[in-house]
């Protein structure tokens, strides 16, 4: 059975301030590796990829499947589908996961693990008042 | 006890709040104080951090694209051709 992992709250700058449950994970895409920074977002209906991380994966947009726009303030830039491995860790081993990004246009936009397909592979409880959130691979 | 201070505040504020007085049958004054008041008792204060902006990225109501990134995702594992042009 798999470990459920108790993560801590973290700010993106080190402060009291944004604290927002953050993972942190390798993609793979081919010979690439990065190493990335998300949000576990329950109300975010897909993951979401920003465009530089993307490039930074070796992705070609144009070689990338255009889906329906996303909704939101990521709305008005293109997204396309990015099919990736990513592990972690404590969660996957030394095994990989297939995840699937919406890969934004956008710049600004921050990692985000969503609904689609962040949530169909872990399980995820959070403990805002503790600072904490658990999350254990399906 | 009360204080007169001096605030300057954006076209689009004033707009809604005379309209609130408007509809209220409230002084514009007493409507400002009234939001001033609400603000107050919320914890306010980390939308005054980073410039005053927070920008939410969330990607709510996305349906559409989970569906995409469904079909692509259950394509790729089921090993179809063309299911999608990754080679991960």
């Amino acid at each position: 059975m798999n470990q459920r992992i108790r993560f801590n709250y973290t700010s993106r700058f080190g402060g009291g301030d944004s604290l927002m449950p953050r993972l942190n994970f390798e993609l793979y895409l081919r010979q690439h590796t990065i190493e990335i920074t998300g949000i576990v977002d329950s109300g975010s209906t897909v993951n979401v990829l920003p465009y530089q991380m993307g490039l930074a994966l070796g992705a070609v947009w144009q070689e990338q499947k255009p889906i329906a726009p996303l909704a939101g303030n990521l709305g008005n830039l293109e997204a396309r589908a990015l099919l990736l491995q990513a592990s972690h860790p404590q969660l996957t081993g030394i095994n990989k996961i297939e995840m699937v990004f919406a890969w934004s246009k956008s710049e600004d936009a921050p990692v985000l693990f969503g609904q689609m397909n962040f949530f169909l592979a872990f399980d995820v409880c959070f403990f805002r008042a503790e600072n904490a959130f658990e999350v254990q691979r399906r | 006890m009360t204080r007169t201070i001096t605030l300057k505040i954006p076209d689009s504020v004033i707009e809604r709040a005379q309209a609130a007085s408007e509809r209220s049958g409230n002084p514009l004054e007493t409507v400002l104080t009234v939001w001033l008041e609400q603000a107050a008792n919320h914890d306010l204060e980390s939308l005054l951090v980073s410039e005053g902006v927070h920008t939410i990225y969330t990607p709510v109501g996305s349906e559409a694209t989970a569906d995409d990134l469904w079909e692509i995702l259950q394509a790729h594992q089921s090993g179809k051709p063309n299911a999608d042009k990754i080679q991960s």
